[in-house]
């Protein structure tokens, strides 16, 4: 009488194990994948700051140049020939060789009704980064005259 | 009942056997190959990360008491509000503040572009590249200092 596993017992064997290895795959490659995500993210927090940190630079007379007069409403996509060193010019900043695009939105808010003395912008800087979908960060601040 | 007297496998278990060897070693190493870069990727990406962290948090706080800058010779020089200075500069693959305080040990190229917007405001745009081993990583950090 022979013992021992049969043909069909060993290739039952080797399937399971393949299956747990390719799992074993599919998880590396999750992790590879966030790995890159929090990559991203970091250098888009990076860049939006970046904007933040050139708008708060900027002369005030500049940045209500930009509104309409009357001074209301919100401007989207504010486009400014130079600003940020990483954008020259354009609003996609390639960044590790990853195009992220940015977009600057700025809105007048009339703090007491009538006199501009207490007035300031919102700015609102969005960088869209590769990753899961709807993967964007945005930053906001608030620039006054003073 | 007559037997033979041989024992052993059949030529079709041997063959069976290794080609499910084969298929084990195969995708098990696959899979540790993977795993190993995986690994060493994440390490070099945690490192820089901190890295960047690091130095850009150190160039923030300095610089929230500057008032101007000068970026001349590899070296990015804050001017502080009561006139001292402060400096950065890249020594070999570290990145210094003064002349020996260690921020960052994995920097490839430190460069600096100083601009003023206004009469009073100054901005300060750094790129910090950093690279561990195969994986290189460009850091954005700008700060914008009032005159």
């Amino acid at each position: 009488m022979k013992s021992g596993s049969t043909l069909v017992e060993v290739l039952v064997s080797v399937i399971i194990l393949a299956v747990i290895a390719i799992a074993g795959a599919a998880y590396l490659a999750q992790a590879d994948s966030t790995v890159t995500i929090q990559r991203n993210r970091m250098c888009a927090l990076a860049l939006a700051n970046g904007y933040l940190e050139e708008w708060r630079g900027t002369a005030w007379g500049s940045v209500t140049n930009l509104l309409p007069n009357p001074r209301t409403g919100v401007i989207n996509n504010v486009k400014r020939t130079g600003f940020c060193k990483w954008a020259s010019g354009s609003t996609n900043v390639i960044l590790n060789g990853v195009t992220m695009p940015v977009t600057n939105a700025i809105s007048y808010i009339d703090a007491d009704g009538g006199s501009a003395s207490y007035d300031c912008v919102q700015v609102t800087v969005s960088v869209a980064y590769p990753g899961r979908s709807g993967a964007l960060v945005v930053l906001q601040t608030l620039l006054g005259s003073y | 009942m007559k037997t033979s007297g041989k024992s052993g496998f059949t030529l079709v278990e041997l063959m069976a056997g290794m080609a499910s060897a084969a298929i084990l070693a195969l995708v098990f190493g696959s899979v540790l190959v993977y795993g190993f870069r995986g690994w060493t990727r994440l390490r070099a990406e945690a490192a820089m990360q901190g890295d960047a962290d690091v130095a850009m948090r150190t160039m923030d706080r300095i610089g929230r008491g500057a008032s101007n800058a000068t970026w001349s010779a590899s070296t990015l020089t804050l001017v502080m509000t009561n006139g001292a200075t402060q400096a950065f500069s890249k020594s070999g693959s570290n990145l210094l503040w003064g002349a020996s305080t260690l921020i960052a040990n994995r920097v490839g190229t430190f460069s600096c572009v100083v601009s003023n917007t206004t009469v009073d405001k100054t901005i300060v745009a750094v790129t910090l590249g950093l690279v561990e081993g195969t994986e290189t990583l460009d850091m954005p950090y700008s700060i914008f200092l009032r005159n």
